[in-house]
């Protein structure tokens, strides 16, 4: 059964707004710059995708973590532009997080604050409560695949009848906790992120918020709402490999697609935009080219790829969210935004990747894949029913 | 209607032993298993602690560090797997699901690793700590350990952690997307999780004068509990023992573990304490020994509390509720 989308919301580094976020998108902006909240000293890189303090200031709250602002921005986005009004209806919350309101570890004594920065599900209840959702909430951290899978079991809820509606939403927020983390683990570029890139080096790690209203087709139907498009289906595995290393056959990768694919009852040849999950680092995008091709055979070669985080950064637990955004955006407007960063493709991943300027492309139907540091893997597949 | 959800194996770890067994033993017998905290520097905070233990004796692989709550984690799974006669998952790899639910993950490591990182930079980060630190870090330390590479969701929705990751499990069985699917909660205690905790605790050395949600202040506790969730033709096409069923079901059932106050209500955690995102998973876990053994485990009569409430009461009961997830056995039980 396949669940409507009515409303999308997005804080990112390319601005806070569905709007900004995708017309800066489409039209080739770039979102990285050096940190302006933290000192670089020791990170590997001083680039990276922080939400836009002039955009920001306005919206922030004394007090309040940004992951959690960033996620009721986006969220409230999303549920103003599905126009639903949720009084008496079960609306659940699913937010996908990789490291929740964590980094204020970084700076907090023993004290109440470190134990509430490490409860990622106070984000939602709070989320949840300020939106007045009635419904299940459930947060969930899969790494960095947590936002794609956040709306998957948001989709799951409404098809299993436990919710009449559900926001989803991945959030993440830059910190010390997760930089210097990420930095040591050598995923971090000492260039910029270059995806599918033979002289790729890394990824760049971002922040922000990305959010879907999803509602069953009745919900849609019986207030006359036309969705912007809906989810056909979606999966979520792991490698069962390893904590840190990417499984470089892609089979864990190949195996979430086959089954999303297989949910959503569609054939290969029908999608017409694959969201790569291209971090640009050395092993993980030739690994999912390789499950790309093992999946979808010789359309492949031939489906059109886009990788955001050229333009984005790596938004982590927020990635998955704002690239469904972007999947369901591309569908409403039929085109595909460009991919920055890639100069000289890699022959390892051979996949008709679009580079330079938005392409206009008629199609009804995309794939968006996300993974993450412990094996996690997810794919979404959304389009026309 | 979905097909029924078969519990065919229980991995406990709590104050109450290692094991399904001795849990469901000393629940029985209404053995508490609460003791002053082994960290306690002043006055003694009533916990319930998880008695030493030798990782090897649990462990599938040599690991490096780990976090306490991912080693929980780890001796509970090995123990349902024994439990149910196993060596693994009785699925493909690709169609072993795994929902893990934690409240507070690895934060004892994550708060040690930024310690270190403030003071020294972040050159002398440690990548082993750091990878160890995650809040998904159990459960893809337990993909890794049993090859589980299906289905797969940490959630750390808070208290309601373990509870939802039994919810989940059965929602991907009844959706089909796995075929076996171990499920359930897991926290630690520290330090850090006593030195946060933003509300009265229990203190004192007499377990038998702890009542959970009186003044007094909270027994806070720690364990996991992963039970495997299998579709019942599944189980008995395989000849499982099937140790109780499971749904999500808000109906009514003959009593239950809540604190609403109903007649029949109980707090097995007076035994073991509140384990913070395994509290609900362990609670599903009493649930099952409960109604096998016939017995009502500790009640709590709300604001007058029963004289009997150490003492387990027989029971005809054949289903029990936990919030929104019903256990039930079969008649014969």
């Amino acid at each position: 059964m396949s669940v409507a989308v009515t409303g999308v919301g997005a804080v990112s580094a390319l601005g806070v707004g569905a709007d900004a976020f995708w017309l800066r998108l489409a039209s080739g902006h770039s979102g990285l710059r050096p940190l302006a909240r933290f000192d670089s000293k020791g990170l590997r890189n001083e680039l990276a995708g922080e939400v836009p303090e002039d955009e920001w200031a306005p919206l922030a709250r004394e007090g309040e973590p940004r992951v959690l602002g960033y996620a009721r921005v986006a969220a409230a986005e999303a549920l103003s532009r599905s126009h639903l009004r949720t009084e008496g209806l079960r609306v659940a919350l699913v937010l996908g997080t990789n490291f929740g309101a964590q980094d204020a570890l970084w700076n907090e004594p023993a004290g109440p604050g470190q134990l509430n920065a490490a409860d990622a599900g106070a984000i939602a209840a709070r989320l949840a409560a300020e939106l007045g959702l009635h419904g299940p909430v459930l947060t969930l951290s899969n790494a960095c695949s947590s936002g794609t899978h956040a709306v998957g079991l948001a989709a799951d809820l409404i098809r299993a009848g436990w919710a009449d509606a559900a926001l989803a939403v991945g959030a993440d927020e830059l910190g010390l906790y997760c930089l210097s983390g990420l930095s040591i683990l050598h995923t971090i570029t000492t260039d910029t992120v270059r995806p599918f890139d033979l002289n790729r080096g890394g990824t760049l790690f971002a922040e922000g918020a990305g959010a879907l209203l999803l509602e069953s087709l009745h919900s849609a139907a019986t207030r006359e709402q036309a969705p912007l498009t809906y989810v056909l289906g979606h999966a979520v595995d792991n490698n069962a490999y390893h904590m840190t290393a990417p499984d470089k056959g892609g089979e864990g990768m190949a195996q979430v697609v086959r089954d999303a694919l297989g949910q959503a009852g569609i054939a290969p040849e029908r999608l017409g935009h694959v969201n790569a999950h291209a971090t640009g680092t050395e092993y993980h995008d030739p690994a999912e080219a390789a499950a790309l091709h093992a999946v979808l055979g010789e359309p492949a070669g031939r489906v059109p790829v886009t990788a955001i985080k050229g333009a984005t950064g790596h938004a982590m637990g927020a990635a998955g969210a704002l690239e469904a955004v972007t999947c369901v955006l591309a569908l409403r407007d039929q085109t595909l935004p460009p991919t920055l960063g890639l100069r000289e493709q890699d022959p390892a991943c051979d996949l008709d990747v679009v580079v330079g300027e938005a392409r206009r492309h008629p199609h009804d139907a995309a794939l968006s894949i996300s993974a993450g540091l412990g094996g996690n893997n997810a794919a979404l597949v959304l389009g026309e029913l | 209607m979905a097909e029924r959800v078969a519990i065919t194996g229980l991995g406990v770890v709590s104050a109450l032993g290692l094991g399904y067994e001795p849990f469901a033993e000393n629940l029985a017998a209404g053995v508490s298993g609460l003791a002053p905290w082994s960290g306690s520097e002043a006055e003694p905070l009533l916990v319930g602690e998880v008695e030493p233990y030798d990782l090897r004796d649990y462990l599938v692989a040599e690991k490096g560090y780990l976090d306490r709550t991912s080693e929980l984690a780890l001796i509970a799974a090995q123990l349902c797997l024994r439990h149910a006669g196993l060596e693994a998952l009785p699925a493909a790899r690709e169609r072993r699901g795994l929902v893990v639910g934690t409240q507070f993950g690895c934060m004892a490591t994550a708060t040690h690793y930024c310690q270190r990182v403030r003071k020294r930079g972040p050159r002398f980060a440690t990548p082993l700590v750091f990878s160890q630190s995650f809040l998904n870090t159990p459960a893809s330390l337990l993909s890794i350990d049993y090859d589980l590479a299906g289905y797969h969701t940490t959630l750390t929705s808070g208290p309601e952690s373990g509870r939802q990751a039994f919810e989940l499990g059965v929602l991907a069985l009844a959706l089909g997307q796995a075929d076996a699917v171990l499920a359930g909660g897991v926290d630690a205690l520290s330090a850090e999780l006593i030195a946060g905790y933003d509300a009265p605790l229990a203190t004192g050395d007499d377990p038998e004068a702890y009542v959970p949600g009186a003044a007094g202040g909270t027994a806070l506790g720690e364990g996991a509990a992963l039970l495997l969730l299998e579709r019942e033709a599944a189980a008995t096409a395989r000849g499982a023992t099937v140790w109780a069923w499971l749904e999500r079901d808000d109906e009514p059932a003959d009593w239950q573990a809540n604190d609403n106050g109903a007649p029949l209500t109980a707090a097995p955690w007076a035994l073991y304490g509140e384990c913070a995102g395994a509290s609900g998973a362990l609670a599903i876990a009493a649930l099952v020994a409960s109604l096998r053994a016939c017995i009502l485990p500790p009640l709590r009569g709300g604001a007058e509390p029963l004289e009997s409430r150490w003492e387990p009461q027989d029971s005809t009961a054949t289903s029990a509720r936990y919030e929104s997830l019903r256990v039930s056995v079969d008649a014969a039980g």
